[in-house]
């Protein structure tokens, strides 16, 4: 045992040797490994980060809600499906049993007038207002970031018709100016609602869920496609009581279940009296009330993130492949003109798998410094790109451990072919044709 | 030695070696074909979207009640004045507005599929050509016409099993008493068109069933019941006066402005809508803005990074592998030597070999460019997703290539040249 792991380390010692005596070709493979690492880390990077921080968005969207809404089909001329007090009954009682938690919401779009700013002239701009009742919040997962959410006091009447509101982290942005949304709390605007304007004074920020929201906002161009109800998801509404929009029909109900069992239950009995899924799209063209669950949804997206990271890992292993077809093609020479070395390695004793050996450990040694050297070259490109392009480019640890492996492995493929060319050499013959 | 006796030579090495020459090409074929794939499929879309962007309307905002609001809203021709205020005080040129209310829908008799229907509109006068239909004969709708004129689109005569209707014929739709005269005749719309849906996704592309469709549905953009704008056989009839200009209902508002500013004039109608507390959808083709824009411009520098990054892959294993060649081939230099090749002939061969990978890789790498962005092309379910070659592009990538391939042989051609021939052949 203890033989065997002397020759092994001397078998390394002897690579290492060889690397060092030629110091330029050394640097050039593991140049080599270091780009391809480099590359493959931000790759890694940049597909498995962004599909978890999706996911970790959508998670917040309130994994255990289901709604149910006028189904966003357009069918000219079609009759309108009502959805009331009336249909809330229905749902309390198909629902009996299972701690549902059970908020109708209505939804409006309104207009607020914005100040002139960094250059931008006064303007009116729309927002989504909801008005729904405290419980609301529960229907997401988002916390509150300033201030508070609203309560029962705010839907009584106040003085002088004031009324209280909460807001998107993205409306209060937008409202005030790009200051800290902090100091939102406690102002007044103005916000035309339903043709009638009135001054409201925000009491709460809420987080902003949305991770990449300038990114998704640059290059989301069908966003005045969405419907008022899927908008609701934007994250970008002024959330206020009850009241403000009191006596109308509602744009949806969301139902809040405490397990995941209950989840399924509330779809399936809520499918017996609106039988349409709404990711359906054939079930959809039917038009009417449908039956939205939240989580559903959020697998779907996770399942479209997926499609993308197996777009960015065909990327990263052809650039491996590529690395490594060029390294073993390098090996492959530097071989060729070690033939008497070899040879005069194996007249010494050593035997075929000796110099097996010693090729690969050369080959997954500079792979490996390479692939370390690599490390940083691609922390400061995800850092220069992140800059430039204002997409998350990011380096994660974690993914950078996974990426020595993958440089480990690179040397190790990359010697295969060289190393049986090497161990297979017949000593006597290339030394023959030396003394000839 | 001649420059041509020093080029064949060059040629001949790099003949004799195809594997070691593939091997050599990867790094300046791949650098350059990412370095131009992308440009190709924006320029060609570009393009595409300013030449036929009227025919494919990508120029075309539809407009519609949101379905899912508390509140109906109704669509009246009011709302298409205001529109074109608002618009137009933005200073985008309106090219054409319109709105249309769906009558009827008359299923071919016999027909399985029931989206195979004739469609009557009641239209503003304009609402053809908002619908970006061109006229073939006769004319468009005007004032003052009864409600049995009608300008029919281009395969209405085919649907009703005709030969052509030409403007002053009369005929009935299949069930209905009611007889239309013929005032004009659209142009026939291609299949390519027929296909297109408003937000601007080839329907029938495999691709929109497996990715387009879905992906809209997550992101909350309504599914239209459009096929009558598809079929190319409606019957447009004028909206009538009696029920005046600010009472009647439309179904779809329908705007024309340059492609390029689609996008802008989509979000004025939306806020014009939310200041009269309307609840609209606003459906148009949603990739070619986002290509017409300046956004993705923003990805020309994650492009030259890859394009970098390979060249420099490729130029360090083309100085390694030349600095090894010029050892290995000691006696062959030394031999060249003795047969009266100057250290200049030498170096001179080392540095045209790398010039003619560097030169052949560019070539290469402009094919594999092409074929990458077909293959994206053909991938995508937009239409008016299309490439073109990019010669500015290409030419630089080419260039900057060249350079960096003759900079990675020069030491291996200089390494090479100061050989000394009488050890070369000692050696042996």
């Amino acid at each position: 045992m203890s033989s065997a792991s002397a020759s092994f380390i001397d078998i390394c010692r002897e690579g290492l040797l060889h690397l060092v005596r030629r110091p330029m070709r050394t640097a050039l493979m593991a140049m080599t490994s270091a780009i391809a690492i480099a590359v493959t880390v931000n790759v890694i990077s940049l597909s498995f980060g962004l599909q978890e921080d999706i996911r970790g968005d959508v998670n917040m969207f309130g994994t255990r809600t289901v709604d149910v809404g006028r189904l966003p089909v357009l069918v000219p001329g079609a009759a309108r499906p009502s959805l009331g007090p009336a249909e809330e009954r229905s749902i309390r009682g198909v629902l009996q049993g299972l701690d549902a938690l059970i908020v109708p919401r209505r939804q409006a779009a309104a207009t607020v007038t914005l100040a002139a700013r960094n250059g931008a002239e006064a303007h009116t701009e729309r927002f989504q207002v909801v008005a729904s009742q405290p419980a609301y919040l529960k229907t997401l997962t988002v916390p509150v970031q300033h201030g508070r959410w609203l309560n029962d006091g705010d839907n009584v009447v106040g003085e002088q018709g004031v009324a209280s509101c909460a807001l998107d982290h993205a409306a209060a942005k937008r409202i005030f100016g790009d200051e800290d949304p902090a100091q939102a709390v406690g102002k007044v605007f103005e916000l035309t609602l339903r043709g009638q304007a009135r001054a409201m004074t925000v009491v709460g920020v809420l987080s902003d869920p949305l991770r990449y929201r300038e990114l998704f906002e640059t290059f989301d161009e069908g966003k005045g496609a969405r419907t008022l109800t899927s908008s609701l998801l934007s994250f970008r509404n002024i959330y206020v009581p009850e009241r403000l929009l009191a006596g109308e029909e509602y744009s949806g109900i969301s139902i809040v279940l405490p397990t995941d069992v209950a989840v399924g239950q509330t779809r399936d009995r809520l499918m017996t009296i609106w039988s349409l899924d709404a990711t359906d799209p054939i079930a959809l063209m039917r038009g009417g009330i449908g039956v939205f669950v939240r989580k559903d949804w959020m697998d779907a997206l996770g399942a479209s993130a997926s499609k993308g990271t197996l777009v960015g890992n065909v990327v990263w292993i052809i650039i491996v492949l590529v690395a490594i077809v060029m390294i073993s093609t390098l090996n492959l020479i530097t071989i060729r003109e070690r033939y008497e070395e070899v040879a005069i390695r194996r007249c010494e004793g050593a035997r075929r798998r000796d110099v097996a050996l010693q090729i690969t450990a050369e080959g997954v040694m500079t792979s490996l410094v390479g692939g370390l050297a690599g490390l940083p070259v691609g922390y400061v490109g995800a850092a220069i790109l992140r800059e430039i392009v204002q997409f998350p480019f990011r380096f994660e640890f974690k993914y950078a451990i996974a990426a020595t492996g993958i440089a480990i492995l690179l040397g190790f493929f990359s010697s295969v072919v060289p190393a049986r060319h090497a161990a297979r050499l017949q000593p006597a013959r290339v030394l023959g044709r030396r003394l000839n | 030695m001649r420059m041509r006796a020093v080029v064949a030579v060059a040629l001949r090495r790099l003949r004799q070696r195809p594997v070691r020459t593939f091997l050599l090409l990867q790094g300046t074929v791949w650098g350059v074909a990412v370095a131009i794939f992308p440009s190709a499929v924006l320029q060609g879309t570009r393009e595409a979207a300013r030449t036929q962007g009227a025919e494919l309307g990508a120029d075309r905002i539809s407009v519609a009640a949101d379905p899912t609001a508390a509140r109906r809203t109704d669509l009246r021709p009011a709302d298409m004045l205001e529109l074109r205020k608002e618009v137009e005080s933005a200073g985008i040129p309106v090219r054409a507005l319109g709105g249309v209310r769906i009558v009827r829908q008359v299923p071919k008799p016999g027909a399985e599929d029931a989206r195979d229907a004739a469609t009557i509109l009641e239209a503003t006068p304009g609402a053809e050509l908002s619908r970006g239909l061109a006229l073939a004969a006769g004319r468009w709708l005007r004032a003052g016409d009864g409600p049995e004129r009608c300008v029919v689109e281009g395969r209405l005569a085919a649907w009703l099993g005709r030969e052509q209707l030409a403007p002053g014929t009369t005929f009935r739709l299949p069930g209905l008493e009611r007889e239309f005269e013929v005032v004009g005749v659209a142009k026939a719309r291609s299949a390519q068109v027929r296909r297109t849906s408003d937000l601007g996704f080839d329907l029938e592309h495999p691709m929109y069933a497996r990715v387009g469709g879905p992906l809209l549905l997550a992101m909350g953009i309504p599914l239209v019941s459009d096929a009558w704008k598809r079929s190319d056989a409606c019957l447009y009839t004028p909206l009538p006066a009696a029920t005046g200009a600010t009472k009647a209902s439309l179904d779809w508002l329908f705007v024309r402005v340059d492609p390029a500013s689609v996008s802008r004039t989509a979000n004025l109608v939306r806020e014009a809508f939310a200041k009269r507390e309307k609840a609209a959808v606003t459906l148009y083709p949603l990739v070619l803005p986002m290509i017409m824009g300046d956004a993705v411009d923003r990805f020309d520098a994650a492009r030259l990074a890859m394009f970098l990054a390979c060249l420099f892959m490729g130029a360090v294993v083309m100085m390694n592998l030349g600095l090894l060649n010029a050892m290995t081939r000691a006696r062959e230099i030394a031999i060249r030597r003795t047969e009266g090749a100057t250290e200049q002939d030498i170096g001179r061969q080392f540095l045209i070999e790398g010039f003619v990978l560097a030169a052949v890789g560019a070539v290469l790498g402009c094919f594999l460019g092409m074929g990458l962005a077909y293959v994206r092309v053909s991938l995508e379910p937009v239409t008016g997703f299309a490439w073109s070659f990019p010669w500015q592009h290409a030419l630089w990538a080419s260039g900057v290539a060249l350079v960096v391939g003759l900079l990675a042989a020069l030491l291996p051609a200089i390494r090479a040249a100061r050989q000394d021939p009488v050890r070369g052949l000692a050696d042996e």
